[in-house]
């Protein structure tokens, strides 16, 4: 353990966390000191928890290499090798708590997120391979087109997928592309289906600017950081609220958005446990279909408030990310 | 509009200012938190004795030999148990009253770069011999503060000492040999 928290690895592993956990403290104060509700400045605010403990480290150690000194620790504001020597039980450092956290982090990444990213590239090669089923009626082709009026997207650039499950992706790479479900073209009305295309029209106009990219590949770098998942995730779900954003200033029609996204709720079904569902893993997916469910229904009423700030880079930003630096370099 | 704007970025401000107080007496709360349930961590003692009444240390080695121009006692010790023991003791020069001799021993190998104040910058002689049948590395070269220094290193016990002096290794030797027993 000595070792290893001496190591320059050791402190940067250690340090990152630390500097994480305070990081989105600031960052939520700095949301209740100055009330900022708007998504895309949220936005750049959990960008910078997801961003700094990454490159602070070794920056501070570069300015000030004796950081890592006992004279250091002894002058500093959090000494984490206090905690970690502390013993738990039978002589067993708090330490290997911390490793613990680590390594299920680590494991969370790899089961949640690399896994089925690497399965879904996987059979989205196999369905490429696949013929595609063209047989779609002359009544949805014409829906979208007439939901696609006025709209910045040709009409020549959505696929419409059979499938009767609710289902509008979109390819946002050199040839952006959307992917609607006949099914969410049958249930949505017209408007609806304007106000969804227009925030998938959201998404791909974003890629310009891929602060989403930089963070996920920030934020695997720092796979084995809890907070930096839990922050990558809220940094995920205000891009969505900043789709919403661009869909009704687009639209002018946040209703109709509104109630588009009502129609991706989940069934209150799936959000009740059954009660065999210790026995086919069905914990798991109503974890995660609560999840969604809270997170459609924070955009839902989001998309009724209006916009108190304006997305720019105001003094809070610049404050809250000097607090944040200076507070970090004394945490080790 | 602008100066309601200015009012809200500063009444912002004084209230995230609360908050960071509050996040930061939090945080020296943690760092006093864990003295509170167990000793040992790194501190700053009055006194070699106190240092080793209150770790309970058995063994702390102090040079018989002191070259002259040095204070005793130690201007400034540090001891700790957790994670790691380890000892250090600085003494001044009487005259210059800078601190010319670092005293440290470890229980971690290679911790001693945390535990000197003063570092050996450039090293431009290095040699390994026996002295009292143990093996020794003196090194001979520049001090981080500029002055020239020598420093020798050896284990013992499971121990791992370390003697920086910012003079030439003669006197280095001298103080090195007074705490090695055969």
């Amino acid at each position: 353990m000595n070792t290893f928290i001496s190591s320059y690895w050791g402190m940067y592993a250690v340090q990152t966390m630390l500097h994480s956990i305070v990081a989105s403290v600031l960052v939520d104060c700095a949301f209740i000191a100055w009330n900022i509700g708007t998504p895309c400045l949220k936005q750049r605010f959990r960008f910078l928890v997801i961003l700094l403990p990454v490159v602070s480290f070794p920056l501070y150690q570069a300015l000030y290499p004796r950081r890592g000194d006992a004279y250091f620790r002894l002058e500093s504001l959090l000494d984490s090798n206090k905690w970690f020597s502390l013993e738990l039980w039978h002589g067993v450092p708090l330490f290997m708590g911390f490793v613990v956290i680590l390594a299920l982090s680590a494991l969370i990444f790899i089961i949640q997120e690399f896994l089925p990213m690497f399965l879904h590239m996987r059979e989205q090669m196999r369905e490429a391979s696949e013929p595609l089923d063209d047989a779609v009626e002359q009544v949805l082709a014409q829906k979208v087109s007439q939901a696609l009026e006025g709209l910045p997207f040709d009409e020549q650039f959505v696929e419409i997928v059979v499938d009767e499950d609710l289902s509008l992706f979109s390819d946002t790479g050199l040839n952006p592309r959307i992917y609607v479900s006949t099914g969410l073209i049958k249930t949505l009305t017209i408007e609806q289906l304007q106000a969804a295309f227009a925030h998938e029209i959201g998404h791909i106009q974003r890629t310009r600017r891929p602060v989403l990219i930089f963070a996920y590949i920030l934020r695997v770098l720092m796979f084995y950081n809890p907070i930096a998942m839990l922050e990558f995730r809220k940094l995920a779900q205000e891009e969505e609220k900043v789709c919403d954003d661009i869909a009704i200033s687009l639209t002018g029609n946040p209703a109709a958005l509104s109630s588009a996204v009502e129609m991706f709720r989940p069934d209150p079904e799936d959000l009740i446990q059954s009660p065999d569902a210790k026995k086919t893993g069905g914990i798991a997916s109503t974890i995660e279909h609560y999840n969604h469910d809270l997170l459609l229904k924070s955009r839902i009423l989001s998309i009724g408030e209006p916009r108190q700030d304006d997305c720019h880079w105001g003094a809070s930003y610049f404050v809250t990310l000097a607090i944040i630096v200076v507070i970090n370099f004394f945490i080790v | 509009m602008q100066i309601h704007k200015i009012g809200k970025t500063l009444s912002g401000l004084l209230l995230m200012l609360a908050l960071v107080f509050l996040a930061v007496v939090f945080l020296a709360a943690m760092n006093w938190l864990p003295s509170l349930r167990e000793e040992g961590f790194a501190r700053q003692y009055n006194s070699i004795e106190d240092a080793k009444r209150t770790l309970k240390l058995n063994d702390i080695l102090v040079p018989a030999y002191f070259p002259e121009g040095l204070r005793w006692p130690p201007s400034f010790i540090l001891a700790q148990k957790k994670p790691y023991q380890a000892v250090v003791m600085e003494f001044k020069d009487a005259k210059t009253k800078e601190t010319s001799l670092i005293v440290i021993q470890s229980s971690l190998s290679g911790s001693d770069g945390q535990l000197q104040r003063i570092r050996l910058s450039h090293d431009r002689e290095e040699t390994r011999y026996r002295l009292k049948n143990k093996s020794v590395l003196l090194q001979v070269g520049m001090c981080d503060n500029g002055m020239r220094c020598s420093k020798m290193t050896w284990q013992d016990n499971g121990l791992f000492y370390t003697v920086l002096l910012t003079s030439s290794p003669f006197e280095l030797i001298r103080i090195a040999e007074s705490m090695i027993h055969s």
